[in-house]
């Protein structure tokens, strides 16, 4: 167990400082200039004065430097400055990162209560009307892109039928019912894209959990249908179904840039996209670094849980 | 000269500019200054003549209001704001001695009288008595001179500098008056500090985390380039502001904004697209200026081939089909400037002797020819402004007509300015499309052009000489006269092209009350509220 503990989290570390360097590198490579950005509204600036403030952000040293300076301040939870307000990139993500975490989980959640039940319906009579249904739905929904349906949904629930708000968010802590309010139609939007992973990867799972052995002993000693389903097969079929859970959160999350964007949600997709117009490097290098990380983590974490709870792993792992 | 963030404006730069008014306890000094105060700040007929304020109603207290953009309000530090959405904030969060009135001219605002001496030289203004900043501390002469020297310091990046440009030094005298040094006479200083805002400098660090201010409203919260949430400022020393708090969101475009007003998540919603308009009329109240002081300004390099040939700069004037841009990219909202100028023709500054630039194939193909254009590249932005495109497809066709080809290039917000920016960049053959957003005055309208600023790299001396005397002459119409001089020096040497003057719309829910526009399009909703029925 420890020799797989320790070489699993020496592999997410390798990930993560690869992760960290790619995405400094990719930055610096694109065409723009933070402080074309910044200054460009302002009229009668001179050359002198830009080169000034790029010695005052630290943006004339070497990118080596600019990297390690970075990387450095991670363990002191010190991310640097946005070169456009002088704010903290630790703050900006702090006011951002709870609207991401409650889009993605609200939306993951919409999309478990959605896609269990297709699924168990579907798997119970594979090739039956339903599954056939939920798998024409099931591509489409896949194809189907995010900022399209929160379009979609905008217009008809905002715009035609006034019931919900087109934008904007209100935290939890202020007002409950608004933040429901707020987070139904991004929610939904994002489900669109989490639901037909769900469905797509449980189905299969238990399709072939309803063709083992242990099923046909089960059916065989008089375990009603509905049982054999719930208790055996769908129990044993989430487990393999685990390790599409780092799948779908990495999905989800980058599905919440998109729609965040569209419905005006101040979170972490928003913040990157504002900050990728404005070549805002020290927070995009940040937020970027950020959800790579929790993705990676989040593997790992599916990964230990997989091994811990599958005995079958930790045999292969021992004869390995 | 760039945009920033994904805004729809790419500058911004509200600088105002009108007639002073001289306030004063003592009936001598009143009289004494009365001939003061309309010669040397043009007089309080108006520059830019009445906002439009759409409905007049007074606002009852009390209410949550929300104004949306599509573009976001990244930092809170007056000095350093670059895009037009963050001048709205001028004068919610911060005062300065002076303000601008809905006539456009200068108000009192924390100093309740202003004197000048020396020849225009010297300028001395007295505070109200009793001001405070919203954290309870005292505001002071102190405090006013040395927020001027704040803005003044070379290590401050401030679009106002122009503004402050003859300004030597700033003194306290007392406890209750602030003295300005001006290096060259100047008679519009009242009208051009307006922008100059008194800050707590022992907080500037903190300005845009926990900003101190001085204007009606606090900052309760603030997200960067999504929400600043405001709350009435108790300290505030003039009339309260009815609203108890103010939202200002970002949308993430265009459309998105449009939406939102639409389905009734903001109560307003500046800089309506053009397109949208018409539409929003029936539906909202639609507030705009009277006098646009928002210009387009298209620029070449004049230092470089063809373009520092005036023919082949006049040849590109009478090749600007101006109507159609105005109808088909500019939906009709603003004015055509045909005389290729910036100040609108309905401006009471404009004048003089101007060559009329209303298209003309004919006269272009002749100049074109005669200065041996034949190629010409747009350099514009892909998706931020729609209007651009519209605009280049017309004046490409245009020139096919005449034997000019152009090739349309857009770049990205981010990557197209390192072309031309900042000013003296060679950037041969480009047409650079952009857009300068001032209030309506000339001192303002017409300092872009000054040296230095213009990525046209325009560097007139003669111009630069006008422009001064312009600002020194207290007569109005004696000003006029210069202010006169200028565009016709602007309207023979051709240094930018200003196909339209497009006007900046605020669209509002029927039941608002109380918001005007300035003449540069930036609402002010100090007494914006809630109409008493709604």
């Amino acid at each position: 167990m420890r020799s797989y503990l320790i070489t699993r989290v020496a592999v997410t570390l390798g990930m993560l400082i690869a992760t960290s360097i790619i995405v400094f590198a990719v930055l610096r490579v694109i065409p723009g200039d933070p402080l074309v950005t910044r200054l460009g509204s302002t009229r009668g600036v001179s050359q002198e004065t830009i080169d000034h403030l790029r010695h005052q952000l630290g943006l004339d040293r070497s990118v080596v430097v600019q990297y390690l300076a970075w990387v450095g301040g991670i363990p002191r939870g010190d991310l640097g400055k946005s070169y456009f307000n002088d704010y903290p990139v630790g703050t900006l993500i702090g006011q951002r990162i709870g609207a991401t975490m409650e889009l993605t989980i609200l939306a993951v959640a919409l999309s478990v209560l959605l896609a269990v039940p297709a699924a168990v319906l579907s798997a119970a009579r594979p090739a039956g009307p339903f599954d056939r249904v939920m798998s024409a739905l099931s591509s489409f929904g896949m194809a189907f892109p995010p900022f399209v349906a929160a379009i979609f949904l905008l217009l008809l629930f905002s715009v035609q039928l006034g019931w919900l708000p087109a934008r904007g968010y209100v935290s939890l802590a202020d007002d409950p019912v608004e933040n429901l309010r707020h987070m139904v139609l991004p929610a939904i939007s994002l489900a669109i894209i989490a639901t037909p992973l769900i469905l797509r990867y449980l189905r299969a799972d238990l399709v072939e959990a309803l063709a083992s052995p242990y099923i046909r002993t089960a059916e065989g000693k008089g375990v009603p249908r509905r049982d054999v389903i719930l208790r055996h097969a769908l129990r044993n079929a989430l487990l393999p179904g685990l390790t599409s859970v780092g799948l779908i959160f990495g999905y989800t999350v980058g599905g919440a840039v998109l729609v965040e964007y569209v419905f005006g949600l101040p979170g972490l997709g928003s913040l990157a996209v504002e900050s990728a117009v404005k070549r805002d490097y020290a927070v995009l290098q940040s937020v970027v670094l950020l959800l790579s990380a929790t993705f990676i983590v989040a593997m790992l974490i599916v990964d230990i849980l997989s091994w811990t709870l599958d005995p079958r792993l930790r045999l292969r792992g021992a004869h390995a | 000269m760039t945009p920033t963030g994904a805004g729809m404006h790419c500058r911004a730069l509200p600088s105002f500019t009108r007639g002073g008014v001289f306030v004063s306890k003592f009936l001598v000094a009143i009289l004494a200054c009365a001939a003061l105060a309309v010669s040397a700040c043009g007089g309080s007929q108006g520059n830019n003549g009445p906002a439009n304020t759409g409905n007049t109603a007074k606002a009852r207290k009390g209410g949550k209001m929300t104004l949306g953009a599509a573009s976001g309000i990244p930092q809170l530090n007056p000095a350093a704001a670059g895009t037009a959405f963050e001048i709205t904030l001028n004068t919610l969060l911060w005062d300065g001695l002076t303000k601008l009135d809905q006539s456009g001219e200068a108000a009192p605002d924390l100093a309740t009288s202003w004197q000048a001496s020396n020849g225009n030289k010297t300028w001395t203004f007295k505070l109200a008595p009793n001001l405070k900043f919203s954290n309870g501390k005292a505001l002071t002469a102190r405090d006013a001179a040395k927020s001027f020297q704040y803005y003044l310091d070379p290590e401050t990046t401030t679009q106002f500098k122009q503004q402050l440009a003859s300004i030597k030094s700033a003194q306290a005298v007392g406890s209750d008056q602030v003295q300005l040094n001006l290096k060259t006479p100047n008679a519009l200083v009242p009208k051009l500090i307006a922008d100059v805002k008194v800050l707590d400098l022992s907080t500037l660090k903190s300005i845009n985390k926990d900003p101190v201010v001085t204007g009606p409203f606090k900052v309760k919260s603030f997200i960067p380039d999504q929400r600043l949430t405001l709350v009435r400022n108790d300290n505030f020393h003039g009339t309260p502001a009815p609203l108890d708090e103010l939202d200002i969101v970002r949308a993430s475009d265009a459309t998105a904004a449009v939406t939102s007003l639409r389905s009734g998540d903001l109560d307003a919603l500046w800089s309506a697209p053009p397109s949208d308009v018409a539409s929003l009329r029936s539906q909202f109240n639609i507030v705009e200026p009277k006098i646009n002081g928002q210009y387009v300004s298209w620029e070449v390099d004049m230092t470089s081939p063809p373009f520092n040939d005036v023919r082949a700069r006049q040849a590109l004037a009478y090749a600007i089909d101006r109507n159609a841009i105005f109808k088909a990219a500019y939906y009709g909202q603003g004015d055509v400037s045909k005389t290729n100028t910036p100040l609108a023709e309905n401006n009471p500054w404009f004048g003089g002797k101007l060559t009329n630039y209303s298209y003309n194939p004919g006269k272009a193909k002749q100049l074109f020819q005669a200065a041996g254009v034949k190629q010409l590249t747009w350099w514009g932005v892909s998706d931020q402004y729609p209007e651009w495109n519209t605009s280049a497809q017309i004046l490409q066709e245009s020139l096919k007509k005449i034997g000019v080809t152009m090739k349309i290039v857009n770049r990205d917000l981010s990557t197209w300015p390192n072309k031309f920016y900042p000013a003296g960049k060679k950037f041969p053959g480009l047409i650079v499309p952009n857009f300068q957003t001032y209030n309506s005055d000339p001192s303002l309208q017409l300092s872009f052009l000054l040296p230095g600023r213009c990525e046209c790299n325009w560097n007139s001396k003669q111009f630069q000489a006008t422009y001064d005397r312009s600002l020194s002459i207290s007569d109005k119409a004696q000003r006029k006269a210069e202010w006169a001089k200028a565009q016709e020096l602007i309207n023979k040497d051709v240094p930018i092209y200003v196909p339209v003057q497009s006007a900046v719309v605020t669209a509002t829910s029927k039941k608002m009350t109380g918001l005007w526009v300035d003449a540069s399009g930036t609402p002010h909703l100090e007494q914006a509220g809630f109409a008493a029925a709604a």
